[in-house]
């Protein structure tokens, strides 16, 4: 059975859903992509167990066939390729990729073997922009820890409700909340998603991007492609309650200013201590750092309104929030030495952000 | 003035106090063991023993093998750290510096002695006459020396080596007989052509940086008698660098859970020391060794420090599964370094804090009551946490 393929069109195709392969896997067929051809249609899946990926490109054939090939190394052969279209036949338990000349086989494992992509039913979905959903996942992502033994804290909360499109992500450490008004949906969503997913977004090119939830399964469907992940177990921690209702002393200071003083300190503070100490008052505000390379005093030339503070912070944390604020000056607004402090930018978007930082106690 | 360094070092410290405690074992082959006798290692022997090429560190049942009339006694931890207690006692009264470097070695400023010599044998009459265990003291201008002059002339020896002596007297060693140059340095030390303590005072500085970065200025100083720093014992005045704990187990091990509940019982250690210490780890190391002696290890640093058992313990574990490979274990590492003092990072969820101060109720109540009164459900069921011997470093 052989049959012929925009070369173009089957590389991309292949780049979307390899996403989804595991870097290290002990079942070898995860490391395959398996390729359906029916009526004309070839659909590509890659899964990790955890999420799988659906790819569709429209080929030239008769015959309806499955078969599997290694997803990454064709990939890579796709890549440095320069022709428009390329030949795939399929015998014998042996796939070849062909064009002009030239010729790769792969032995194909047993397409049975790939696990299944879950389907449910996706009646009610919400549309969003994908734009609007990378922006948000961005500004948060990092905020999320890396292998915190409470699963929900590794991943991110994707909420859609009240005409609002709401990203959280929390260590326990630091928060980040995005808020972005869209247009009011009868589905809500609410889901917390593993972060490797969003690479999905990244490689599609469609401007709308379709999201659907059903019990513990989500969605994000394109016209040509789809990702159907497992959810992480929640719920989500309380971050509503954790949050600020009042706005506190405020400091207000140039994004360039504060992001500058961050990265110098860091020089010092950053060998084996990250800890700086920042003391805030009227009169003016400064931060120090001491570590076993050195000792830094850095004088900011910020406004501060309310009443004298002494506060901790790792200037890690503290560095990796100011980096991702989106605005020529930044507000920081303290509650005491042992509470939150909320961080935003001070100039308004069409989107809103808003980052807490726990302190780290001086005592 | 010269510096001079007096290291007060004990003869198979271990077998000497059992042996003090039964006469009659004297001039025979004994063994320390830990563990249970089947099964278990030797922490320590007497010389007699390692004339059968005995050594420390090995399977009871290859030392049963070499050595079949040897005396194989389980460990007393509590037996050797008041012996050792008194014997630093001793020796912090009769001088004003003295570093205690672990359970059985001490190093001793003597720069200011007028005859070294005499007051080493005075030192040597006294403890063998009150405690009956033999000992060898080496005298030299850096903390090496000292300690390579007690390596050449042990056991119960007495040996100075002066500056313009080094050469005639310690010229002849192997390159890796130098503490602080471990066999695999020496290994590539000697693929460079150099063998011996000589050798390297004679190779250009240039070609040893060239090849071993700033290490190799430091194998030249160890040679040349330069104190370094290494065998400065940081724990009195200075800051720690680093905190570990190792240990070779009863029998090898190969048992997932098994392997975690040593993992557990060597964090819980690092643990409790580091915050007796009031300080908190930006990095840790992990180090496995296997049945056949091969080995790896892995280190990573970290934004967040690690405090708790758990941190540590969780860290490890992630650690150890990236390096290790499916076959049986015979000792496992743990060390937290990148110190800093205690600040405690706050939780926004409240949760963190939380286990600090648990951590810290523990550690008040094992202080009381003794190591591991109250220990986590993974340790329950395990033996052996009674036969630690006390780690290289204070004895408690």
């Amino acid at each position: 059975m052989e049959f012929t393929v925009d070369k173009e069109r089957f590389r991309r195709s292949i780049q979307q859903v390899s996403t989804a392969i595991p870097t290290r896997s002990t079942l070898p067929i995860l490391n395959n992509i398996l390729i359906e051809v029916k009526d004309s249609k070839m659909f590509l899946y890659a899964s990790n167990m955890d999420f799988s990926i659906r790819g569709l490109v429209d080929v030239e054939s008769v015959e309806n066939v499955a078969f599997t090939v290694p997803g990454r190394s064709v990939l890579r052969i796709l890549s440095t390729l320069e022709v428009p279209v390329i030949k795939i036949v399929y015998a014998d338990r042996v796939t070849t990729v062909k064009w002009d000349k030239s010729e790769y086989t792969f032995p194909s494992l047993d397409p049975l073997e790939f696990p299944k992509m879950k389907e449910f039913h996706e009646e009610k979905s919400v549309t969003v922009d994908t734009s609007a959903l990378l922006t948000g996942y961005d500004l948060v992502s990092f905020c999320a820890a890396k292998d915190d033994p409470r699963p929900f804290l590794n991943g991110v909360l994707l909420e859609i409700d009240d005409g609002e499109l709401r990203f959280v992500a929390s260590d326990a450490h630091k928060l980040a909340l995005f808020v972005k008004k869209i247009e009011p949906a009868d589905t809500k969503i609410e889901a917390i998603l593993s972060t490797e997913v969003f690479d999905f977004l990244r490689n599609a090119e469609e401007p709308q991007v379709s999201l659907a939830q059903d019990k513990g399964i989500f969605s994000f469907s394109f016209t040509t492609s789809k990702l159907v992940t497992r959810l992480i177990e929640g719920p989500y921690a309380p971050y509503k309650e954790v949050i600020p209702k009042e706005e506190g002393s405020c400091f207000r200071i140039s994004l360039r200013d504060i992001d500058g003083a961050l990265r110098r300190i860091q020089e010092v503070v950053s060998q084996n201590n990250f800890v700086i100490e920042w003391t805030l008052s009227e009169g003016g505000s400064m931060i120090n750092g001491i570590s076993e390379s050195g000792k830094a005093t850095e004088y900011l030339t910020g406004e501060y309104k309310g009443d004298d503070l002494r506060i901790g912070f790792n200037v890690k944390f503290l560095h990796e929030i100011v980096r991702r604020i989106k605005s020529e000056e930044v507000l920081f607004y303290f509650y005491g030495p042992k509470l939150a402090c909320m961080i935003k930018p001070a100039q308004e978007t069409d989107y809103e952000t808003l980052y807490l930082l726990m302190p780290v106690s001086l005592e | 003035m010269n510096k001079k360094i007096m290291l007060v070092d004990m003869d198979a410290f271990f077998v000497s106090c059992e042996v003090a405690a039964r006469p009659k074992l004297r001039g025979k082959p004994v063994g320390v063991c830990t563990g249970p006798q089947r099964g278990g290692v030797v922490a320590s022997v007497s010389y007699e023993a390692r004339k059968y090429g005995v050594k420390a560190g090995m399977p009871t049942f290859k030392v049963r093998d070499l050595c079949p009339g040897i005396t194989l006694i389980p460990a007393d931890a509590i037996k050797y750290a008041y012996i050792s207690d008194s014997i630093m006692e001793y020796l912090k009264n009769k001088f004003e510096k003295v570093e205690i470097f672990s359970v059985d070695e001490a190093f001793i400023d003597v720069t200011n002695v007028k005859d070294p010599i005499e007051v080493g044998m005075e030192v040597k009459d006294h403890i063998k006459k009150t405690f009956h265990t033999p000992l060898t003291i080496g005298i030299g201008p850096s903390r090496v020396i000292a300690k390579m002059a007690c390596e050449v002339s042990k056991p119960d020896g007495l040996l100075e080596i002066k500056e313009s002596e080094l050469l005639d007297k310690l010229g002849h060693l192997e390159v890796y007989e130098i503490p602080g140059i471990g066999e695999r340095s020496g290994e590539a030390l000697r693929s460079m052509g150099i063998r011996t303590v000589q050798d390297l005072w004679e190779v250009d500085e240039g070609l040893l940086t060239r090849k071993f970065g700033i290490r190799g200025k430091w194998f030249k100083d160890l040679a040349m008698g330069k104190d370094t720093g290494f065998f400065t014992l940081l724990e009195n005045g200075a800051p720690l660098k680093s905190i570990g704990h190792s240990e070779t187990f009863p029998r090898d091990i190969i048992d997932e859970e098994e392997i975690k509940n040593y993992t557990l019982y060597l964090c819980e250690k690092v643990g409790r020391r580091l915050r007796k210490h009031k300080v908190m780890g930006y990095g840790i190391s992990v180090y496995i060794r296997y049945y056949d002696f091969t080995g790896n290890g892995i280190s990573r640093k970290f934004a967040k420090p690690l405090f708790t058992t758990s941190e540590i313990y969780n860290s490890a574990l992630f650690l150890l599964n990236q390096i290790r490979e499916i076959k049986p274990v015979r000792l496992i590492g743990v060390s937290v370094f990148a110190l800093a003092p205690v600040k405690i990072q706050l939780s926004i969820f409240n949760d963190d804090c939380k286990e600090v101060r648990l951590e810290r109720t523990l550690d008040k109540i094992n202080d009381t009551y003794g190591d591991f009164t109250v220990r986590r459900a993974r340790l329950a069921g395990m033996q052996s946490i009674h036969h630690a011997i006390p780690p290289r470093g204070i004895p408690r």
